[in-house]
């Protein structure tokens, strides 16, 4: 069904890690001077997922394009940067949807099937204007649609069919696309047991890229300093609302405070912020309040809720143009302080 | 008792009469343990986890989720039974204001949100949640594909029915994609424009289009409900009369051919839109959509009686949904008891129809006096 050019293509495939187990190559070959344009388009595949978030698909040499796959992602695991490995799965998973949604049906259904382990059915419906190649069952399709944000995507705005939901074939393609990222993203971080010597100068290399395309990592994490200013709408409506004395109801309350616990705001500084509230108890607020920092009962840290439980419950509050951009209060804030420091991760070079 | 599949792997919870806490994170190795359990603590409620864990006794983020089973609650609280203003009232706890009816999200004088609510348990209510449960079952089999043979239908033993479905295939959802699913039972964000209900041009002339009958998902069942509409309350949707009766005097039966969406004279694609939302109003099962999201949720154990009534929450085969009475068959006690009781609507358990009382000590079956100790309505006298 693959040729090589395919597993070139799609060098995530399991059939691609069989071909390199069957070509007998193991990491130390590395070190042969026959295995430089591996290097080199392992190096230019990190280069442009860092840079530009995407990574081309031009290449010359078919072998090398499978092999410098594992390659770079072995560099990007000694890193130890998350946020990289990330931004690499997205940008090899984009990379692989524009090529996916070119392939025959027959082709995709084979992809889903063997290396994904999907359940799917080819179909030829037309129940409207437009045509479906594909069945795709429901828990195959919710485990991927749910990261897409776009209400096309929704499970209501579906075709749901016997436990199948309809797909054409660019839908399917575009669901792929989030399986390889997911898969990319589980396989980063497997390291072996001894890592070739020659590697390392790669990998501090990398670590440069980092640190040029993404910034430094500590300001890209939370602000140390709670940053009013890049608090999201919500939140900001919810201190108001309990400034003026207003009531806020439960699941605001709760938002509130595990908003406040994650940006690292202080006890007395949260307490402070129920402080206004008609049926303050102190007592019962630093009670709930290390409850939730995870000091009392369960000893689980909460986190803040997703934007769309917030919706659901009516916490959401006049959304802007970042809102659209993330699924959590605490994404905002990320966001909104990395652009206020004009520190955060940068995302089109200029 | 009616335990679920793989009892050891499940948490069990207890609320015990007198406490304000549960007793949880309690496991049993197979069922027979856990009725001794149930024998030595007498508790008010059983609850087991929907959720599988490698160790149920841990505390919570030590349990090793290794799954849950894909549960739906359909409960009068979340319906709005005409009735509920005959039977049920609130009371906000901040500020004391009292209404007739369900409680409202926020106190209408305070606007605070913690009230106080008295229920009651009606035909009326239990019918409406019986026919939400239908449609969902309806939708759980042709849309989700969910195999028969893993669900199982319970009376809660209160105001509404449970679903449990045990299946590998659903085990492993999460949250999110749980979501999805009780929004798509709620057609929760459904886009009729996504289900191609839009307007085109064909030579010069606008046309409505749209989904059409038999078609499979919510499209078949967005036409179902308008001809379910266009049956029965047409003239309640909010239509100008003109168009009630353009639609009245048009031919229903055409929605069952293709294609219709044009064929009414005066209905253009903002009415269209009207009876879409409507009719998906109507075709949606009102599930409370936090017990389907919640993959660590403890639910009632079937097969036990329920404290809020006495009540037994047991299995109804599906088959048998249409028939069940739950005033007949879960009553739980026999013989008679004397009570002294404060305030109480009418209601019915078996043959009989008992109340409305008000301040008076009535000697009553068993199963009648139970129901309103639980419901906190009467005193028992010795």
């Amino acid at each position: 069904m693959l040729t090589r050019a395919d597993l070139a293509k799609y060098p995530f495939l399991n059939e691609a890690s069989d071909y390199i187990k069957e070509l007998g190559i193991s990491i130390d070959d590395i070190a042969s001077p026959d295995f430089s344009p591996v290097l080199e388009r392992a190096e230019k595949r990190l280069e442009e997922a860092l840079s530009k978030g995407r990574v081309s698909n031009e290449f010359a040499n078919e072998n090398a394009e499978i092999l410098s796959f594992p390659v770079s992602n072995l560099i990007l695991s000694l890193t130890g940067e998350e946020r990289a490995q990330r931004r690499f799965a997205l940008a090899e998973a984009k990379r692989a949807y524009e090529l996916l949604r070119q392939e025959s049906p027959e082709k995709l259904d084979y992809i889903a099937r063997t290396t994904f382990g999907w359940k799917l059915n080819k179909i030829d419906a037309q129940p409207g204007k437009r045509f479906y190649d594909f069945a795709i069952s429901l828990a195959d399709y919710l485990r991927n649609s749910v990261h897409l944000k776009e209400p096309k995507w929704k499970l209501p705005n579906r075709i749901l069919d016997h436990g199948s939901v309809y797909a054409t074939r660019e839908e399917l393609a575009r669901l792929l696309e989030e399986e390889v990222r997911t898969r990319i993203v589980n396989r980063s971080g497997r390291l072996p047991g001894e890592v070739p010597k020659l590697l390392q100068p790669k990998v501090e290399r990398t670590r440069g890229l980092i640190t040029k395309w993404l910034g430094i990592p500590s300001h890209y994490e939370l602000p140390k300093v709670p940053s009013p200013e890049a608090m999201p709408p919500c939140v900001r409506h919810l201190i108001d609302n309990l400034a003026e004395g207003k009531n806020v109801q439960h699941m605001g309350r709760f938002t509130l405070a595990s908003f406040l616990v994650n940006i690292g705001a202080g006890e007395e500084e949260i307490v402070k912020t129920f402080k206004p509230a008609s049926d303050f108890s102190e007592k019962m607020t630093r009670y709930q309040v290390e409850h939730i920092a995870g000091k009392r009962g369960g000893r689980t840290k909460y986190t803040c809720p997703m934007c769309t439980t917030l919706k659901t419950y009516g916490v959401c509050y006049k959304p802007d143009e970042i809102c659209s951009t993330i699924r959590n209060p605490l994404s905002y804030y990320k966001r909104k302080a990395g652009i206020l420091t004009g520190r955060g991760p940068k995302r089109e070079p200029s | 008792m009616d335990p679920p599949p793989s009892p050891a792997e499940r948490e069990y919870g207890f609320l015990l009469f007198n406490g304000k806490f549960m007793v949880r994170h309690r496991s049993f190795k197979d069922p027979g343990s856990l009725l001794t359990a149930v024998r030595d603590l007498v508790p008010l409620h059983v609850y087991f986890s929907t959720a599988y864990y490698r160790e149920p006794t841990a505390p919570m983020d030590e349990k090793g989720w290794t799954g849950a089973d894909l549960v739906f609650d359909i409960d009068a609280d979340h319906l709005n039974t005409p009735c509920k203003p005959d039977h049920d009232n609130w009371k906000c706890k901040a500020c004391g204001t009292i209404g007739n009816g369900g409680a409202p999200k926020l106190c209408p004088k305070c606007k605070n949100d913690r009230m106080e609510e008295q229920t009651w348990l009606c035909d009326r209510c239990l019918q409406e949640a019986k026919e939400e449960t239908a449609k969902l079952l309806e939708m759980l089999y042709t849309d989700l594909g969910i195999d028969h043979e893993a669900t199982r239908l319970f009376f809660s033993g209160h105001r509404g029915y449970h679903v449990h479905v045990y299946s590998k295939q659903t085990s492993q959802l999460g949250e999110e994609e749980r979501r999805e699913i009780a929004d798509y039972l709620l057609a929760q964000g459904l886009d009729p424009q996504l289900h191609e209900l839009e307007e085109t041009s064909v030579g010069g002339t606008r046309v409505a289009e749209g989904p059409l009958m038999g078609q499979p998902g919510w499209r078949g069942r967005i036409v179902a409900g308008i001809y379910d509409l266009l049956g029965s309350e047409i003239d309640q949707i909010g239509l100008t009369s003109t168009q009630v009766s353009a639609l009245r005097s048009w031919d229903r039966e055409d929605l069952l051919r293709k294609p219709f969406w044009s064929s009414v004279k005066g209905i253009g694609m903002s009415t269209w839109k009207t009876l879409v939302s409507k009719a998906v109003e109507k075709k949606s099962a009102r599930i409370d959509t936090v017990v389907t999201t919640d993959i660590h949720r403890l639910i009632r154990m079937p097969g036990t009686l329920n404290g809020h009534t006495g009540l037994l929450a047991m299995k109804v085969p599906e088959e048998r949904l249409d028939e069940f009475d739950p005033f007949t068959e879960p009553l739980a006690f026999q013989g008679e008891m004397k009570v002294k009781v404060t305030e109480s609507p009418g209601f019915r358990l078996g043959e009989e129809r008992f109340g409305p009382y008000q301040d008076e000590t009535v000697l009553l079956p068993s199963a009648a006096a139970m129901l309103l100790l639980c419901k906190r309505r009467a005193q028992p006298i010795a």
